[in-house]
């Protein structure tokens, strides 16, 4: 684990305690105040109430469904899909010379996160692994949109959640994450279920299994774009297309996982933790796994608390209430994933485009970027990085509280408005804090 | 009302537990800002790792390598700043992640006293390597860009120091 966190170099200095100070009461006082002040109705969603709603936009929705547009970003799925083939076959076992591994870390994983954020799903139109499954399908003259199965209604999101464990496993607990022998049985075992499952199900399939595409639709929901009722393209503030995200089982799992890993590796690459790894004669890997679990299954477990026990008097039965409010993890997740991430991305993602020229470190210059030079201009500003994180941690958090409101409101009667949405807004403030702390204190 | 009551309690006390237990490992220790001598007295975070004390405190503070009892004296010997001495015996690599604090383009004296030739990894942006010889060595290393940067023993993939710059 220790490597993987060397793919671009040290990581980031602590935020101050200054504003670590200000940033927890910003979010605190944010917090009571929408719980307190704020509106009565719901006013992200609800049919009728669109009266706002920006026109549609034909031209763009011809575009984006063009076949030279859909064909062209499926080629380009399936190029990066072959390139990276190539560099995990023919390339060096070593992450400072092979571009494998930041395709995978870096490139897929943290810039899914402002790709789908800004375009909306964008792994879907690029997936390869949809790409494949409906040549495949073609060739057995099966309909790729519904394939051969029918998928359970209970199994929702939950297949995704476990691809998405074992992806943050693989990234943060194995032992041999970077190792190039990894990176490829994962990417291999990914595309044999992913395909095959594709085929058998159809589309259902890539939308509630796959992990990369669940998490890019899960950010899509806050970006300023949306299909309405007859599939053209809209304009959406992001808040009202978050409301809209569809209720599915295994939601929350997806959504714990995502934050819950996060934390865990804020902590698990504090200096405390590796002193303890490095002295201890008890199993890592086996002691990590436990606590990844565990993490995950504390946000979890505590969203799921807060949701459902003061639920009696909700207007749908108390054991939906979780789902229905787990859309407002997503900003949450974001805000997170920028604190924790964004350095990663800019840094070592410059990183991989150089790699890249040079897949085998055999001197080749593919895309002209071999000779280039990180630009470390993030890391030589620290105050300006620090400052950041903690507005993307607050923003997240105050989006994510005004998201529950809004849900929460419509299905609670109101006289309980305020009363039976305050065990969430204590574990949002939890996981607000937490993360703020993590990135003082570690 | 009475799941209410309960729920209140029950959130507070997850709140509570969550940040409680992620405080009370994370607990950063004070005594290495002071990297001088620390090597020798704080102890704490070395002494778990199985590295006989004595070995560390001989080659901190000593651009020698030669056995100096009272580290007081050592002063004269090396200009006071950051310093941290590593040492490999066998498969003992020590010391176990030591934590520095020091301004950017500070310069860091290493000691090495070791039972073979090997290589660090600093893992600053851009990386830098400092390759020592078998025996007692001294070398200086200089980090300027900001951040919380590990340094690794390549063969052992030991860290050995984590440096704040700043």
């Amino acid at each position: 684990m220790i490597s993987a966190h060397g793919m671009g170099g040290g990581s980031d200095l602590p935020i101050s305690a200054s504003s670590a100070v200000v940033g927890g009461s910003a979010a605190l006082t944010i917090s009571f105040a929408v719980l307190l002040l704020a509106w009565r109705t719901p006013r992200l969603e609800g049919a009728g109430r669109q009266v706002r709603a920006l026109p549609p936009l034909p031209p763009l929705t011809r575009l984006v469904d063009a076949t030279a547009t859909r064909a062209s970003l499926r080629l380009l799925g399936l190029f990066v899909l072959a390139f990276s083939v190539w560099a995990a076959l023919a390339g060096q076992d070593d992450v400072s010379s092979n571009p494998v591994f930041g395709i995978f870390y870096v490139l897929l994983w943290v810039g899914l996160v402002p790709a789908s954020l800004l375009l909306g799903p964008v792994i879907k139109a690029v997936s390869p692994a949809r790409s494949i499954a409906f040549a495949i399908s073609t060739a057995l003259r099966l309909d790729p949109r519904v394939g051969r199965w029918r998928l359970p209604a209970w199994v929702g999101l939950w297949p995704a959640a476990l691809g998405l464990f074992a992806f943050v496993w693989t990234e943060l607990v194995s032992p041999d994450g970077t190792a190039l022998a990894t990176v490829t049985t994962w990417l291999f075992a990914y595309l044999v279920l992913t395909v095959a499952g594709g085929v058998a199900f159809g589309e259902t399939w890539f939308e509630q299994a796959d992990p990369f595409e669940v998490y890019s639709n899960l950010l899509a929901h806050l970006s300023p774009w949306r299909r309405n009722a007859n599939g053209a393209i809209e304009l959406v503030t992001p808040l009202r297309n978050l409301a809209g995200m569809p209720v599915r089982p295994g939601l929350l799992a997806v959504t714990s996982v995502l934050l819950g890993s996060t934390a865990f590796d804020s902590f698990s690459g504090s200096t405390a933790w590796l002193q303890f790894t490095q002295s201890t004669s008890a199993n890592v890997t086996l002691v990590e796994t436990f606590l990844l679990v565990g993490v995950c299954a504390l946000v979890g477990a505590a969203f799921w608390l807060a949701t459902m026990l003061p639920s009696r008097t909700a207007r749908v039965p108390a054991r939906e209430m979780p789902g229905r409010l787990a859309h407002s993890m997503v900003p949450i997740i974001v805000g997170y994933m920028v604190a924790h991430y964004l350095t990663l991305l800019v840094e070592s993602g410059q990183q991989t485009l150089i790699q890249a020229s040079d897949p085998l470190g055999t001197g080749l210059n593919l895309f002209g970027t071999a000779n280039h030079e990180v630009n470390i201009w993030l890391s030589l500003h620290p105050t300006f990085l620090a400052t950041v994180k903690v507005i993307a941690i607050v923003t997240g958090h105050v989006l994510g509280v005004i998201a529950a409101h809004d849900r929460a409101i419509g299905l609670l009667p109101s006289r309980d408005h305020s009363t039976a949405q305050l065990p969430l807004l204590l574990v949002m403030v939890a996981y607000t804090f937490t993360g703020l702390y993590l990135l003082f204190g570690l | 009302m009475k799941h209410r009551r309960f729920a209140l309690p029950a959130a507070a006390l997850l709140t509570a537990i969550t940040l409680t237990a992620c405080g009370s490992i994370s607990e950063p220790s004070e005594s290495t800002t002071e990297p001088t001598s620390a090597s020798s007295d704080a102890g704490e975070p070395h002494a778990t790792a199985g590295q006989p004390t004595d070995q560390v405190s001989e080659g901190t503070g000593t651009t020698t390598g030669t056995d100096t009892s009272p580290s007081e004296e050592s002063s004269l010997a090396t200009p006071t700043g950051p310093a941290f001495a590593v040492t490999v015996k066998g498969k003992k690599v020590g010391p176990n992640a030591q934590e520095l604090t020091v301004a950017p383009g500070e310069k860091i004296t290493i000691t090495f006293d070791t039972d073979r030739g090997g290589q660090l990894h600093v893992h600053s942006k851009p990386d830098q390597y400092v390759d020592f010889p078998a025996g007692t060595s001294t070398k200086e290393l200089v980090i300027k860009t900001p951040g919380k940067i590990e340094i690794e023993e390549h063969d052992s993939e030991a860290v050995v120091a984590v440096v704040t710059v700043k």
